[in-house]
């Protein structure tokens, strides 16, 4: 090509390059700016996005009252002082009492320099490793904890070697239907065994569950289980709580949004195997962009 | 506990559960599908194809400035989009990495090669970019799989800083000096060099995150900050500046991060600003520096040539450029690497070089995301890291360019020329894809507890 030619062509060329680079801005721009809605609306929808489970106070008085209930995330600080992550006001729980931290075992609970962590039972201990169900003592105030993903019951721990680069087992909600699960069917029946109870299959499952908590709502409440001893033992995935009567469509649909302002914005989930997602239909929009209007 | 009690505290901190009550959500009709639909990441198809565009006609049109036709520009005109969409595919088939983050890092990597080609004396420059930045990418699926497989990141703090301060030290031994700088290793006399430091940027942060996850108090952080320190100095040492104040910048704010303590991290500010001055006074080098940044027109033609040069081709590109190929880019020393934005300012435009910036605050913005969204402390302080790093490199380097700063010998992340900086930048990238991976696997396990909830109707 000629040196003329090639100047025309280079000239004109540089408004197209500067148009496909404000395009590509643009359009990256605008792609961040849905994932930036779209995370928005899951948390909206879903408030507990990102958290592990609860601590239910048993125990307490003051501002630590009996049934106060505290989100519990993937790791942080248990403390009376503002910066902890779960915050317990109580007189004998000191500003940072404990680091907490979602293992594939549990919550290990470690006491911070002299702070008093007792177990269930009132023996004072260093470090704790809780089950979904167990109760231990920050201070004088008994808490039991929640758990979204309960693996097991509580007492039913087995330690596991893990190597540097050991992919974790994989604890899901619903083990047998989890979105993940693609070839750890092996590992799940191995831990039915291990846990002595079949693992449920999604309509059995579902079906049970659907009734479980239908019979919840129609229980009155003065029969309803208060300690979390008491509950029934989990499925694998279910939670142990205590349940509150659904509020009707109506109601809920006039009440106003729950206040959420005293939750921590650290959102994380529990820990779970990192898998590929059978379902490439999420990550992979077929169609059009996704309208978030329509929904 | 009877009816419904609500406990809240004092200070706001809502005690009621999240889980018994449903927020408001669209009803009537709206099925799981449409919420999940609502949900779904955002098509990123345009974007490709628009990168892919770009890489296609800007290299063709360098293939065309020579007679015949440039082989190996046409070559590339037809690989690196074809590479830009496999390597789009095939990690988001594998791992569901941030897409985004993903095709505008190989866009930014297609502009250096495109700037390369064209403006390089030697063909063979380009060449060993692109074969750089295949390492780049290979190093780049190595760190999403390094990420997603680490678990007991803790037991490797200690080797990993022995690691990493041999490692550093090593150009003592085997290195030379290149451009006042002694932190080069000859791997083979003449053809490949390595640059330790630039591997080191991704193991600093990640030893960094691992002693400052959980929140430690101060005395456990002072492992992690002498083991910075110690880096510092030695790079100090080998007179790469510019590398010192990166690694003590992201370190200092890693620490505030991590710990949100201003007392220290101010007192940090503090120690390094009054090493800065102490350096001004002891080393030469340094007055230098500040003196052909403070007046470069003193001495156009000899210590102050590449600012003055760098300005005079900005300057000459105007909004659109001069146009691929019709820039003298060569007039600037080093035009191929501490340079090279200066030259594709000329070339290219303003308009150009303004969103050449705004790609790196955009993935500066979703690699904060991916941090603020982690489910770790060390993965969040990790993504942080990384873009922080990237951040204030670009900083660095565009504000040398522009005279905005004095000038520090750090390269433009993924443009400039070298290759253990675009494999050891790939490479952070990669670690940053990992963490964006997990986020996302969580959040697909928290849309499926959505749906479970959805259907028994909780």
């Amino acid at each position: 090509m000629s040196d003329g030619l090639y100047e025309i062509l280079a000239l004109a060329a540089r408004y197209f390059f500067a148009g496909l680079f404000l395009l590509i801005v643009f359009r990256a721009w605008r792609v961040t700016v849905r994932d930036s809605r779209r995370a928005r609306k899951l948390r909206r929808w879903a408030p507990q996005t990102g958290l592990s489970g609860e601590l239910v106070v048993l125990e307490g008085d003051g501002r630590a009252r009996r049934g106060m209930r505290y989100p519990v995330i993937r790791e942080g600080t248990l403390g009376s002082g503002r910066a902890a992550d779960i915050r317990v006001r109580h007189a004998s729980v000191r500003s940072r009492h404990a680091r907490f931290e979602l293992t594939e075992e549990g919550l290990a609970l470690t006491a911070v320099s002299e702070a008093k962590l007792r177990d269930g039972e009132g023996k004072r201990v260093r470090k704790l490793l809780l089950r979904d169900g167990d109760n231990f003592y920050a201070g004088s105030v008994l808490l039991s904890l929640v758990l979204i993903d309960a693996s097991g019951r509580a007492g039913d721990y087995e330690g596991q070697d893990g190597g540097l680069f050991d992919a974790p087992r994989v604890e899901t909600a619903r083990p047998a239907q989890a979105a993940f699960a693609d070839s750890q069917d092996a590992a799940f029946e191995e831990d039915a065994e291990r846990w002595g109870r079949p693992i449920p299959t999604r309509e059995e499952r579902d079906g049970g569950l659907f009734e479980r908590a239908q019979r919840e709502a129609r229980r009155p409440a003065s029969v309803r289980r208060e300690r979390a001893g008491d509950l029934p033992d989990a499925v694998p995935g279910e939670t142990l709580r205590p349940q509150r009567p659904a509020p009707a469509r109506a109601e809920r649909e006039n009440s106003p949004r729950p206040r959420r302002e005293g939750v921590s914005r650290k959102r994380r989930a529990a820990p779970q195997g990192r898998k590929r997602a059978d379902d490439e239909a999420f990550f992979f929009d077929t169609g059009d962009d996704a309208d978030e209007d329509n929904f | 506990m009877k009816g419904r009690d609500r406990y809240s505290s004092a200070d706001g901190f809502d005690a009621e559960t999240l889980f018994d009550e449903a927020p408001a959500r669209p009803r009537g009709g709206r099925s799981i599908e449409n919420m999940r639909r609502a949900l779904m990441r955002s098509n990123t198809r345009l974007l490709l194809s628009a990168v892919m565009l770009f890489q296609f006609t800007a290299m063709l049109l360098v293939s065309l400035q020579e007679n015949p036709v440039d082989m190996q520009a046409l070559i590339l005109a037809v690989c690196l989009p074809a590479v830009t969409w496999l390597v789009t595919m095939l990690f988001g088939k594998i791992w569901p990495v941030d897409r985004a983050i993903l095709i505008l890092a190989l866009l930014l990597c297609s502009v250096g090669i495109i700037t390369l080609s064209d403006i390089a004396r030697a063909k063979i420059t380009a060449l060993t970019q692109a074969i750089y930045a295949a390492i780049g990418i290979a190093a780049m699926a190595v760190g999403i799989a390094f990420i997603r497989s680490v678990r007991q990141w803790k037991k490797w703090i200690l080797p990993g800083m022995v690691l990493c301060l041999g490692a550093l030290a090593s150009p003592w031994v085997l290195g030379e000096v290149q451009n006042g700088a002694r932190n080069w290793i000859t791997i083979i006399p003449d053809q490949l060099t390595l640059q330790p430091s630039e591997f080191i940027k991704p193991a600093l942060i990640l030893i960094l995150a691992a002693s400052l996850a959980g929140r430690p108090r101060f005395v456990k952080c002072l492992p992690a900050i002498f083991f910075a320190a110690a880096c510092c100095g030695i790079l100090l040492i080998q007179r790469d500046l510019g590398a010192v104040l990166l690694y003590f910048l992201t370190t200092l704010l890693i620490y505030f991060a991590a710990t949100s303590n201003w007392l220290i991290t101010l007192g940090g500010l503090g120690v390094g600003v009054a090493g800065s001055i102490v350096a001004y006074k002891a080393l030469p080098y340094v007055q230098q520096r500040i003196a052909i940044w403070q007046n470069p027109w003193s001495d156009p033609t000899d210590s102050g040539v590449q600012i003055v040069q760098a300005l005079i081709a900005i300057g000459s590109g105007g909004l659109f450029g001069m146009g691929l190929g019709l820039g003298r880019p060569r007039n600037i020393p080093l035009y191929h690497s501490d340079f090279i934005f200066a030259a594709i300012a000329e070339e290219f435009g303003l308009i150009f070089s303004i969103c050449l910036l705004a790609i790196y605050v955009l993935i500066i913005m979703r690699g904060m995301v991916v941090a603020m969204n982690a489910r770790t402390s060390f993965h969040s302080l990790t993504a942080f890291g990384i873009v922080t790093m990237l951040g204030l490199q670009t900083m660095l380097i565009v504000g040398g360019n522009t005279k905005l700063i004095p000038l520090t010998g750090v390269t433009l992340p993924l443009i400039s020329s070298g290759g253990s900086s675009l494999v050891s930048t790939f490479l952070s990238f990669g670690i940053l894809l990992g963490i964006s991976s997990m986020n996302a696997e969580d959040e697909a396990r928290d849309i499926d507890r959505l749906e479970l909830r959805e259907e028994v109707d909780l």
